[in-house]
């Protein structure tokens, strides 16, 4: 069975200097593959530095890399020549401060994509809100608001609702949760794990917290400096680490933990 | 208004907001003051012809000098005073309210048309392109303005559509800069790379998300603008390479009367006066607006 998302050795490098004579580049991603399957969860952890945002930003369109196919449901999706919009893949933005437009309402803000994608009329895109906002466990009334009225906790769900107008099939989430009080991260866990169940959708999901990883997620891919570490499921991952670099996180992570608990 | 009911609930969709918050606006005095004073000298150049007691180019040569109503001598025919040839202070100033005004007016407009239009075309150039246009922008700023406007004036002659010229010339980089670096700013904020994933194209991206947060930028720059530009425009009268003499201007009026500051000051303070009440009226309802304009703030 092909999968859902098949990436195959992505690349992508940056220019570093301007001097026209001096090109130098920085290798972000060194080839970089998964796969993922509807209803599954891919971590992706590693270090800050280590490529995982330029990655999120390839899986969702933002950037094309340099090499290296992206297909969904076997279809290379890099392909297309013209500014591809990937309705089947959206995003959750870290921090739920910066990631909306402060002079939109909600409603604006989620009727965006339908706008753009122009398959609804107005009076199907305040249903579809609505509906959006109860599914995320916010009231319809809220939609005429503007976000600075929101917690952050409140603003993050907003922001899996935007995600979620397009009926995407895999929501990539850029540290969804890092930005929130510890008890409200809970809460939009649950959510994400709520929505995954009715919605079978897959995850992409970026973290540094390698507990809430091993809770949540089914495979898991290791990244150091765009080099791809280590890439399996969670259980082998964390119980058998191959890499010498997967040790080590998994040691300063567990150091972290007992610190905590004494 | 594009409300609609959808099960008992009503939103707007399209209906984006420009609108500053009137609430906002008339709770804050100072703004409420500007305006107020804005509107009355507004109103004054408009009717100023008819309620003028005097033609301002006529001259009472037996009544020169004659000093306002609350200083020794004054008289009520003409209650602000007469200049140096016995012209009507009252009747000059409402004319000189019309023309600066309306010149100011226009040349902000015009200035903040092009500017805005180059600096939101000069986000989207390639950068080589973009760094030759804002290094210009660099070097026209790096001259004080007036400077550079009494250069262009000398250049295509002295004249009140010359200096106008000069003036719009002089205040567009500023606008370019400000339209160029606010924009690429908030092209760089998460909302506008998630406006982009949501499907939004260029014009779409910039008219609907980035000109509602640059737009306050802007309005507060076009009240500096107005009130630089009205002081160019005098400056150069003052100078005289603006209006000349016979033409009631304020900046002129300011000048020809400098001979006399001693010996008849209020030939001076009054146009002087004029000018800095409008210009602080014109400060104060940007910084309203602005405020008003904020959601952030005004809910």
């Amino acid at each position: 069975m092909a999968n859902l998302l098949k990436a195959k050795l992505l690349r992508k490098s940056y220019k570093v200097s301007n001097n026209p004579f001096k090109e130098r580049y920085l290798e972000v991603l060194k080839g970089v593959s998964f796969s993922i399957n509807p209803g599954q969860t891919l971590a992706i952890v590693g270090e800050s530095g280590s490529g995982k945002s330029t990655l999120a930003r390839i899986l969702v369109g933002a950037e094309k890399p340099d090499s290296g196919e992206l297909l969904f449901n076997g279809n290379d999706i890099l392909k297309n020549k013209h500014f591809a919009w990937y309705k089947d893949i959206r995003m959750v933005f870290q921090n739920p401060r910066t990631s909306f437009n402060p002079r939109a309402t909600i409603a604006q803000i989620l009727a965006e994509s339908l706008l753009n994608a122009k398959a609804d009329n107005s009076m199907q895109i305040k249903y579809k809100i609505a509906e959006t906002l109860e599914m995320v466990g916010l009231r319809p009334e809220y939609a005429d608001r503007y976000p600075h009225t929101f917690s952050g906790g409140q603003r993050q769900r907003i922001a899996i609702a935007r995600a979620l107008m397009l009926n995407p099939k895999i929501i990539v989430a850029d540290e969804p949760v890092s930005a929130l009080d510890v008890s409200v991260q809970a809460q939009i866990i649950n959510l994400l794990l709520d929505l995954q169940e009715k919605l079978q959708l897959a995850y992409i999901f970026i973290s540094h917290d390698l507990g809430l990883v091993q809770h949540f997620s089914d495979k898991v891919l290791v990244m150091n400096k765009g080099i791809q570490e280590e890439y399996g499921p969670v259980g082998q991952v964390f119980s058998q680490p191959q890499s010498q670099y997967t040790q080590k996180l998994l040691a300063a992570s567990a150091g972290y933990k007992r610190k905590i608990t004494e | 208004m594009n409300y609609a009911r959808t099960n008992g609930l009503s939103f707007r969709l399209k209906h984006w907001t420009a609108k500053p918050s009137w609430q906002m606006f008339s709770h804050n005095n100072g703004a409420m003051l500007g305006a107020t004073t804005l509107v009355i000298t507004i109103l004054m150049a408009i009717i100023g012809p008819w309620i003028a007691p005097f033609d301002p180019a006529q001259q009472f040569s037996n009544r020169s000098f004659q000093p306002p109503l609350w200083n020794q001598g004054g008289n009520f025919a003409h209650f602000l005073g007469t200049d140096d040839l016995g012209r009507d202070l009252f009747s000059r100033l409402l004319h000189g309210a019309r023309l600066s005004l309306m010149l100011s007016g226009f040349i902000v407009l015009v200035a903040a048309g092009i500017g805005v239009l180059l600096g939101a075309i000069a986000a989207f150039l390639p950068p080589f392109v973009r760094n030759i246009l804002m290094r210009f922008m660099d070097l026209l700023l790096s001259l004080p303005s007036l400077l550079l406007a009494i250069a262009v004036v000398a250049v295509i002659g002295p004249g009140l559509n010359n200096a106008v010229y000069a003036v719009i010339l002089v205040l567009i980089p500023q606008f370019v800069k400000l339209t160029q670096s606010s924009i690429s700013q908030e092209l760089s904020k998460d909302y506008a790379m998630a406006a982009r994933l949501d499907g939004a194209r260029p014009i779409r991206l910039l008219f609907k998300h980035i000109g509602p947060n640059i737009v306050p930028a802007i309005i507060i720059q076009l009240t500096f603008s107005f009130s630089t530009a009205l002081l160019d425009i005098a400056a150069l009268g003052f100078l005289g390479l603006g209006a000349q003499p016979p033409i009631a201007e304020w900046g002129t009026m300011l000048a020809e009367s400098r001979a006399y500051i001693q010996y008849a000051p209020w030939t001076m303070a009054l146009p002087g006066l004029a000018i800095f009440l409008t210009i602080l009226s014109i400060n104060l309802v940007g910084d309203g607006l602005r405020d008003a304009l904020d959601p952030q703030i005004n809910q």
